[in-house]
């Protein structure tokens, strides 16, 4: 009696170790609450990706108002120094 | 004798239950053999999600850590033969490095978005100071 319960009590025991179906949902839960964690995270990676691309937009924007208020301010300096050249020619124009 | 006859009767019957529940159970560690592929699967997403920066970013730095502990915890459960428990678990790990690569990425992106942006206010400042100037100029 003692012989057929001890090998009773291995049988459910080795039988709760293995519990495939339990430990195995616990997995498939977890792992399916991590999911949802990375299908939030994918969603604000897009969104992140969309703000970066729209920041290189106002960034190309911003370099070609830069270069043209340079070629502004270069143009207008170059037609000051021209009327400048051009009165200092007529101070020393003896006619 | 009789008795004794059903008892080893009873006895044989537990053991051939013990012998059936073993691999029914799926108790691996009776079948140990090549580490199986989960554990590989979630040590490259580890690496990607430290390239990615994982380890360096507050809000992905937790989650590359469990994700390291997990898949320890897996090679553990394999070295005790315990194949199904081990896949289990980096199973998990490969979860949350992967939560910890995405949390790294939207931080990256963020940051570059933020920068790019300030770099974009401060071009857009130093075409405004030049047309001032010329404006004052004339």
């Amino acid at each position: 009696m003692t012989w057929t319960r001890l090998l009773a009590a291995a049988a459910i025991a080795l039988a709760g170790c293995a519990r495939p179906g339990s430990r195995a949902a616990d997995d498939a839960a977890y792992v399916a609450l991590r999911r949802a964690e990375q299908a939030r995270l994918e969603a604000r990676c897009q969104a992140a990706l969309e703000a970066l691309r729209d920041a290189q937009r106002l960034h190309a924007q911003a370099a070609r108002s830069l270069e043209e208020a340079r070629g502004r301010s270069s143009r207008s300096r170059q037609g000051a120094g021209e009327l400048d050249s051009a009165d200092n020619f007529l101070q020393a124009d003896p006619f | 004798m009789g008795t004794n006859r059903s008892r080893l009767a009873a006895a044989a019957a537990a053991a051939a239950a013990v012998l059936a529940a073993a691999p029914l159970g799926g108790c691996a560690a009776f079948h140990a053999g090549a580490p199986p592929p989960e554990i590989e699967r979630a040590r490259a997403v580890i690496q990607a999600a430290d390239d990615e920066g994982a380890a360096v970013e507050p809000s992905a730095h937790v989650h590359l850590a469990l994700a390291r502990a997990t898949l320890d915890r897996a090679a553990r459960c394999l070295a005790r033969g315990d194949r199904d428990g081990a896949a289990g678990l980096a199973r998990r790990a490969e979860a949350d490095a992967a939560v910890a690569l995405l949390a790294a990425r939207e931080a990256t992106l963020r940051d570059a978005a933020s920068r790019t942006l300030d770099h974009a206010a401060l071009l857009a400042e130093q075409a405004a100071r030049i047309d001032l100037d010329a404006r004052r100029a004339r």
